[in-house]
């Protein structure tokens, strides 16, 4: 199987008029998707169908070769456990310590029992792992600090860390610069794609800063109005296309 | 304007059915005012013998107890119902039986914290025998009932976007509720919880009343026996522990913010507080050997029964009028007061809000902190010490318990609504002649209505269980014929008109809800 996730005509509706129609489009295994788009194009609407999250209210989603989100039960679990999200905005938990957020990576892989002993007293081995993954994003001297503590970037690395710490086979970020310092934004994606590309992950990536498409992406889908207007490398992509893409929209 | 109106005739309403006038004409000026001048003259002169001061700290100590652990008994319990609701997710959960759980959790909650402990102690009583634990026990059903539907609350509130990683995870419910939502209101619980163990101080210093041991026994029997200076004794006590409550749920909920757990503290202060109680325990087992366990259980059949006749619900039904009228007209007079004294007290925050340029006018800082120190000494007494007082120079009736439900209900309110005007931090008034008044009628009041709203809302849901109350303590309506029928066993009789309180609460409540909104 060569594709991480499979859109085949799907449509969502929302009430304001919004969604996605009639959308098809693969991902290939182990690629960096960057997805633009003027706001309310359905960018997120799309990380939600493929994360299973959201079902298609026609047409067919699969995902890792699955149908995530009319999955049930162990089956559903097992999904999950492969599929890494990174929400827009602050993704932390702000009453768990630094060292709880990011070992929540694991919830989809523990037993329930575990979870809930994991809550009181961490395995050694876990916390080892939870140790690595900060380090990997040079947070390791925070592992014992609060959410509240840290700066913006440091709490989306934290946000990362838990995605390792998971290590899903899929990375589906929205937005993941979005409430960053200009400056931040760039090394902060080239983190993300960097140890995506480490874990042979394949990421399918929201962007809003067209800038950041300068950086280690392998196809750039465009949407417009809930609809894909083209798909291209990105070195295809010149500001004339970008500037008809977001002056359509107008 | 139409509002007022409309406001003002329901007033009247309720001061009919209250039948004030004839608490008025009955009202006798020489009674009063020598009973006043006893009380006044005794009140003075406390009791500080050590005989006196050894009991009254033996029964402090009690009140402590019973207050502490019967919190932590019902928040805990409670805590495991919000999260047993809450697993349902906003009773959106696709499996029927979560979602029918979450509805019956839910609606249970409701129905235990609509009686007051006063009644949870009456009903436990029968099994238990009088003592601290009975209003141990007594204290924890309610405060479950309380905190569990306040815990489920706070669940449901959290923006589902903070817990989207969390829940999109594909853990057990429980795992999800455990490590997104619980994490999340950490806070705010415990700032509840230190809340309700304020409350549960107070309460705990009169329970004692019916029989649920700590320092009302002894009040209700000093004021019985007209000893003032006893009753003098008594309530410094009840005002020093209720104060004290205040200023230690204050430095806990600090603490709490600061994100240091509560866990280990807590546990240690009901485990002390426990030892204290252990002795009671003692005799509640003495009383359990006495009685015979196939009465015990008729006892708790009869309980489960409520007569059903229509007379019974006829009696019930009037009997809810003078609880209602006198929840309503108490929370109207006492929000009235403190919107009133707001250009007052308030008066600590606008100077400071207008700059160090401006000379902070240090009479009217003086006079804000006297009145706030006032609303602290209103709200420290607890409503029911409040009615006994007023009772001693009124007679007991719906007079006096108007009268306490106000005191209490202004020495809260004031509080509330002056932190939610220095909360809002507006912009500073313009400086000029008389700016208070209009700051407050054109800025500041239409800003915070739906705050202000909120806070005697719920307030007046607070002063119609306490009405209850009350009338279990003697000022009449469906809480006296509650606490009669118990006294003559007529325990079917008292399960139907506690039903009927429990159906009163939860009308109020959703229509308090309702409005505030």
């Amino acid at each position: 199987m060569k594709e991480a996730a499979a859109l085949q005509q799907a449509c969502v509706a929302y009430g304001d008029g919004r969604g996605v129609a009639e959308l098809s489009a693969t991902v290939r295994r182990g690629t960096a998707v960057a997805l633009i788009g003027p706001s309310g194009a359905g960018k997120s609407t799309v990380l939600d169908l493929v994360a299973g999250t959201l079902a298609p209210s026609s047409g067919t989603v699969t995902t890792l070769g699955e149908p995530v989100a009319q999955l049930r039960g162990g089956a559903y679990r097992a999904a999950r456990a492969r599929i890494g999200i990174l929400p827009q905005g602050d993704s932390l938990t702000p009453g768990l310590s630094v060292l709880q957020n990011v070992l929540a990576g694991k919830l989809a892989h523990w037993s329930t029992a575990w979870a809930l002993w994991s809550r009181i007293r961490p395995a050694a081995a876990d916390v080892d792992a939870a140790r690595e993954a900060l380090e990997a994003v040079e947070l390791a001297d925070r592992l014992h600090a609060w959410p509240d503590e840290l700066s913006g970037g440091e709490r989306k690395r934290v946000a990362l860390a838990r995605l390792l710490l998971q290590s899903p086979a899929l990375w589906l970020a929205d937005e993941p610069t979005a409430g960053l310092d200009p400056r931040r934004r760039r090394a902060s994606l080239d983190l993300l794609l960097r140890l995506a590309r480490r874990d042979d992950a394949t990421v399918l990536v929201a962007l809003h800063d067209l800038e950041l498409l300068e950086a280690d992406f392998d196809e750039v889908w465009a949407l417009r109005a809930g609809r894909l207007a083209w798909r291209r490398p990105p070195r295809d992509v010149d500001a004339d296309t970008l500037a008809a893409l977001y002056e359509a929209a107008r | 304007m139409r509002g007022a109106l409309g406001l003002a005739f329901a007033v009247v309403l309720a001061a009919f059915a209250l039948d004030l006038s004839t608490a008025l004409q009955a009202f006798d000026l020489r009674y009063a005012a020598d009973a006043l001048a006893a009380l006044t003259e005794g009140l003075a002169r406390p009791d500080l013998s050590t005989e006196a001061l050894r009991r009254t700290g033996a029964l402090a100590l009690d009140t402590v107890a019973i207050a502490t652990v019967g919190t932590a008994l019902g928040g805990v319990v409670g805590l495991v119902l919000a999260i047993a609701a809450a697993s349902t997710t906003t009773l959106a959960h696709p499996s029927l039986v979560l979602r029918a759980l979450g509805i019956t959790l839910r609606v249970g909650m409701d129905a235990v914290r609509a009686l007051p402990d006063f009644a949870w102690a009456l009903a436990i009583l029968l099994v238990l025998g009088p003592g601290a634990i009975t209003g141990t026990l007594a204290i924890a059903v309610s405060v479950a009932g309380i905190l569990g539907r306040a815990f489920t609350r706070l669940l449901d509130d959290v923006p589902p976007r903070a817990v989207t990683v969390v829940e999109a995870s594909g853990a057990a419910a429980l795992v999800q509720v455990v490590y997104g939502r619980l994490p999340h209101i950490r806070a705010a619980g415990w700032s509840y919880a230190l809340a309700r163990l304020e409350c549960s101080m107070r309460n705990a210093s009169v329970i004692g009343i019916v029989g649920g041991g700590g320092l009302g026994a002894e009040l209700f029997e000093e004021l019985g026996y007209g000893r003032m200076d006893r009753v003098a004794t008594l309530l410094l006590a009840l005002v020093a522990l209720t104060a004290s409550a205040d200023a230690g749920s204050t430095l806990l909920r600090v603490r709490a913010l600061h994100r240091r757990s509560l866990v280990r503290p807590a546990t240690a202060l009901v485990l002390l507080a426990g030892l204290a109680l252990l002795p009671a325990l003692r005799d509640v087992a003495l009383h359990l050997r006495a009685v015979d366990p196939g009465f015990m259980l008729q006892t708790v059949a009869r309980l489960m029964q409520p007569e059903l006749s229509l007379n019974t619900l006829r009696s019930a039904v009037a009997g809810l009028a003078a609880p209602l009228s006198l929840a309503f007209l108490s929370t109207v007079l006492a929000s009235l007061v403190a919107l009133g004294g707001l250009s007052w007290t308030s008066r600590v925050v606008r100077t400071r809000d207008r700059g160090p340029a401006a000379a902070a006018p240090l009479p009217a800082f003086v006079l804000a902190v006297a009145l706030r120190s006032c609303a602290l000494l209103l709200r420290a007494v607890p409503e029911v010490a409040w009615l006994l007082l007023f009772a001693a120079a009124l007679r007991m009736g719906t007079l006096p318990a108007l009268l306490a439900l106000c005191m209490h209900g202004i020495g809260v309110l004031v509080r509330l609504f002056t932190e939610a005007l220095d909360d809002a931090r507006m912009p500073a008034p313009h400086s000029g002649p008389g700016f208070g008044a209009a700051w407050l009628a054109y800025d500041a009041l239409p800003r915070l209505r739906t705050t202000l709203g909120t806070h005697a809302a719920l307030q007046g849901e607070s002063h119609l269980r306490t009405a209850f109350t009350l009338g279990i303590v003697g000022a009449g309506g469906i809480g006296d014929s509650f606490h009669t029928a118990v006294g003559f066993w007529q325990l079917e009789r008292a399960s139907m008109l506690g039903l009927t309180m429990v159906a009163a609460f939860i009308v109020v409540d959703r229509l308090a809800r309702r409005l505030a909104r």
